[in-house]
């Protein structure tokens, strides 16, 4: 877990977790996070110290799970990813997204954006509606495969 | 991905050559063939009428997606008699061979059959073993052998995690699941299938499923393709999770009480939505 004064390198970030299986499905894919924060499950997209990692020019990966839901009218299992490489993975409850402007979409749910990448300072967010973390513990292998992509792809010193 | 249908579809007293016209017709690129279930492909065809039966599959614009059987249901690999084991194994061995030169490099086998008197791990162990080495001669003729997931009327490998476990257990490359996806109606999903079984399936069978619809609710029927309760895009997104590229089979019960070719086009077009995913 990282420490509370944000040192410049990434890790797993608890900031009040509401989906246990989250955290611990991040947990079993943390190894060597490089320039990657991870914030499992929370309800409440703001908080001081995500501005800090984005500002020391890190990647975080933000689970969103606030706001409405995508309620489809017939049940479709799968989220559609475009970045940072394509993949269908097994939807988690997901909650639409309201891209702002400066955001790329990178993964709907029914036509429904529940994915977004947004430039900050030198840093980059990501934000996720469908949680990617329980997906570890069932051993989906295009959630893995997904992840190590942006994993790699955060490594990258900007 | 491409569409096929079952010579076991053709209707009888049809020709084969009237049958593959009609396929070949509804815009097909595939046949399949089924040892035992028509005249024209028995245990006791030869080898030159086999190559035959590849001719007129070519004369008719087809190729052969894969050989099937219905002799699994007297004659199983998990029988406890050994002379009906052994017909199992020669009806199995006659597959791989016939798969050879029919040119295709895929059969498909109903591996094991629960009944009140052959018990559940019995079968288990009789069929692995079975398999482990018909495994072997299939690697020896580069076919492999899908195993029919036929769950109720099998009373075996039920779920999924099951059906996983009993393959890992195999352990064979050569070993893997013809996967229906009508077939799974009470007892799960069929995209979960798809998503747990993966690379391991060798073809797929089509057909759709009205789950629980017997006069006291207690039985399913299958229908044609979209008139009942699977999950159509669901399982066409799974295809494309698991990059499935390969054959889509119909192989249904014969529903049409008149004008039987007109299943055919139905169904072809069909699965032609289904494979554009246009649903």
């Amino acid at each position: 877990m990282l420490a509370s004064v944000a040192p410049p390198t990434g890790g797993i970030l608890d900031l009040g977790c509401v989906l246990p299986e989250s955290l611990a499905g991040f947990r079993t894919q943390a190894g060597d996070l490089r320039r990657l924060v991870i914030v499992p499950a929370v309800a409440e997209a703001r908080h001081p110290l995500i501005a800090r990692y984005l500002d020391c020019g890190l990647t975080v990966l933000l689970e969103h799970v606030g706001g409405a839901r995508v309620e489809p009218s017939a049940y479709f299992p799968y989220v559609d990813y475009s970045w940072p490489v394509q993949a269908k993975i097994r939807e988690f409850a997901p909650f639409r997204l309201t891209p702002a402007p400066q955001d790329q979409i990178i993964a709907t749910y029914l036509g429904q954006p529940v994915g977004l990448r947004r430039k900050l300072g030198d840093g980059t967010l990501i934000t996720l509606g469908s949680p990617l973390g329980p997906l570890f513990l069932s051993g989906d292998p295009d959630a893995v495969c997904w992840f190590e992509a942006l994993r790699s792809s955060s490594s990258v010193l900007r | 991905m491409k569409k096929a249908f079952g010579d076991n579809l053709i209707p009888d007293g049809w020709s084969l050559e009237k049958g593959l016209e009609l396929i070949k017709k509804t815009g097909c690129d595939g046949v399949e063939l089924w040892l035992g279930a028509k005249p024209w492909f028995q245990m006791t065809t030869s080898d030159a009428g086999v190559r035959d039966l590849l001719r007129k599959v070519h004369d008719a614009g087809l190729v052969v997606t894969d050989v099937c059987n219905t002799l699994d249901w007297d004659e199983n690999l998990s029988a406890r008699d050994p002379k009906v084991q052994a017909a199992a194994v020669r009806h199995v061995e006659r597959q791989i061979e016939t798969a050879r030169l029919l040119e295709t490099d895929a059969i498909l086998v109903v591996a094991g059959l629960v009944t009140e008197e052959i018990p559940y791990n019995e079968v288990y162990a009789r069929t692995k073993e079975k398999l482990q080495r018909l495994g072997e001669t299939a690697a020896k003729a580069n076919v492999k052998i899908g195993c029919e997931n036929c769950c109720s009327e099998q009373r075996f490998l039920i779920s999924a995690r099951e059906f996983w476990q009993f393959l890992n257990d195999v352990n064979h490359p050569n070993v893997g699941l013809h996967m229906d996806v009508g077939n799974i109606h009470d007892t799960g999903f069929p995209e979960q299938w798809i998503e747990i079984h993966g690379p391991r399936i060798t073809r797929v069978h089509v057909k759709d499923v009205l789950r629980h619809r017997g006069r006291c609710g207690q039985e399913s029927v299958y229908t044609n393709l979209f008139l009942g309760n699977n999950n159509w895009p669901a399982i066409r997104a799974a295809l494309e999770k698991v990059h499935y590229d390969g054959w889509i089979i119909a192989e249904m019960e014969s529903v049409y009480k008149y004008a039987p070719d007109q299943q055919f086009y139905d169904t072809a077009a069909a699965m032609d939505r289904f494979i554009r995913g246009q649903m």
